[in-house]
């Protein structure tokens, strides 16, 4: 095999082996959010860490194929034909269907959301709400839709009876709710989960877990930009509406009122700061020191590399 | 996701242009109508083919009808807004399919279903927001 193709192999075997490694720790966060570890801390802390687990194989697999990549560039010798072992193959099969996979999801959720926003757009007219610069469209749907759909350009729909059945200062809080999800960038979020696949199912719990969290958020920061008894008194009184058949098209998830009822009871309680955005600096600081021990690993990576492709030959 | 493009009428997606002008004449006239009572307000269209018109969207379930002596008189079972929304909902499903539980559009929503059985729930918040707001209108 030439040193082309063996490259080829060894990036999809890397990517598999990546998407192992993040969900062991999607398993692990898993495991420690079901024991109630994650809720002693604040919901921005908490949405935070839910969301890095969610997106760890994305994460391992960005960090480990242009490593891998490089150190292959790096040491390889040119015009080599070397036959790898089994194994090679076979996670490079893995690393395929994944890619596949992910490829196949995005597009999928592409199509649903573009979708949802043209039937949406179709059934509706523009408006505005108060306290929502961007685009807002009233909807005639059954279901008391209050909803940003996109990422890039969110576009906010109210249903006919939300805006009818609210007053304006209500609605103004429930805009707020909205701006801060868009502000906080959970339907990105949302994207990135949607398109990294779930094969242990870990995800799928741990985006409810993070889901409750970007809501408790976004409800304190509604509640720091307004007033928390007229968001709890919106919240009520769209959840009224929401109350009957579940609606043919699809809701983030089925819940009961007992999620609106400790939303309700927080946003009753004593006010508290939602929290500021973490520092940059660590960050900024910490990635040239990242780069500089990847560069130096390339040499071991390299060695890894070659064991992984004689493996089991 | 942004989308760009004009706004599409869905109906025009499950309906016949005709199906669609026999439609808006009847929720025009905000009451039912015999064949020989539409035709006047579907200007251009035989007596036969607005007959089979109006017997095509009954059958569709879009129209109700009931005899009034030997005629039939047709009106719709939905306002103009409840079927789009109907039809808007309905559109989403059939694209998601059966795996809809699995790829949601990226969207995120202000309150998800409750159940009827919440009423109680909601009721007692109510109460308690209400509480909670006498308290803050009393306080000097």
């Amino acid at each position: 095999m030439t040193s082309g193709w063996l490259g080829v192999l060894l990036g999809l075997a890397t990517l598999a082996l990546a998407h192992l490694a993040g969900e062991v720790v999607m398993l692990a966060a898993d495991r420690a959010a079901a024991r109630g570890w994650l809720d002693r801390l604040g919901p921005r802390t908490r949405a935070g860490l839910l969301l890095q687990a969610r997106l760890a194989p994305l994460s391992c697999a960005a960090l480990a194929v242009p490593l891998v990549a490089l150190a292959f560039w790096r040491f390889e010798p040119s015009g080599v034909v070397e036959s790898p072992g089994p194994i090679l193959p076979l996670l490079s099969m893995a690393g395929a269907w994944l890619t596949g996979s992910t490829a196949r999801r995005a597009w999928r959720t592409a199509r649903t959301t573009r979708a949802l926003d043209r039937a949406w757009r179709a059934a509706g007219e523009r408006t505005r709400i108060p306290g929502w610069s961007g685009d807002a469209w009233v909807v005639g749907t059954p279901f008391p839709v209050v909803a940003v759909v996109g990422c890039r350009r969110p576009v906010l729909f109210v249903a006919r009876d939300v805006v009818a059945g609210c007053t304006p200062a209500e609605l103004a809080v429930i805009a707020a709710h909205e701006r801060a999800h868009v502000e906080s960038r959970d339907n990105l979020a949302r994207m990135a989960f949607a398109w990294v696949p779930d094969v242990t199912g870990a995800g799928a719990r741990l985006e409810d877990c993070w889901s409750d969290a970007a809501e408790t958020l976004a409800d304190l920061r509604a509640r720091h930009a307004g007033d928390g008894l007229t968001l709890a008194q919106a919240l009520t009184r769209v959840a009224r509406m929401a109350a009957g058949p579940v609606p043919s098209w699809p809701v983030s998830a089925l819940i009961d009122a007992g999620a609106i009822e400790t939303r309700v009871r927080r946003l009753l309680a004593p006010a508290s700061a939602p929290g500021r955005s973490p520092a940059g600096v660590p960050t900024v600081a910490v990635a040239p020191l990242a780069a500089a021990a990847a560069l130096l690993a390339l040499p071991t990576v390299y060695e890894a590399a070659e064991w992984l492709v004689r493996l089991g030959r | 996701m942004p989308f760009a493009g004009p706004p599409v009428n869905p109906l025009s997606r499950v309906f016949g242009a005709l199906e669609l002008r026999v439609l808006e004449a009847l929720w025009a006239r905000h009451r039912g109508a015999t064949v020989r009572e539409l035709a006047p307000d579907v200007a251009g269209v035989a007596y036969t083919t607005l007959m089979t018109t109006l017997d095509r969207l009954h059958r569709k379930g879009v129209l109700a009808r009931e005899k009034a002596g030997r005629r039939f008189v047709y009106h719709p079972r939905l306002t103009r807004e409840q079927l789009l929304s109907s039809v808007a909902g309905d559109a989403l499903s059939a694209l998601l399919g059966p795996r809809a539980d699995d790829l949601r559009p990226v969207v995120s929503f202000f309150v998800d279903a409750v159940s009827n059985d919440d009423r109680d729930v909601l009721d007692a918040l109510d109460a308690l927001i209400r509480e909670r707001r006498q308290a803050e209108d009393d306080a000097p």
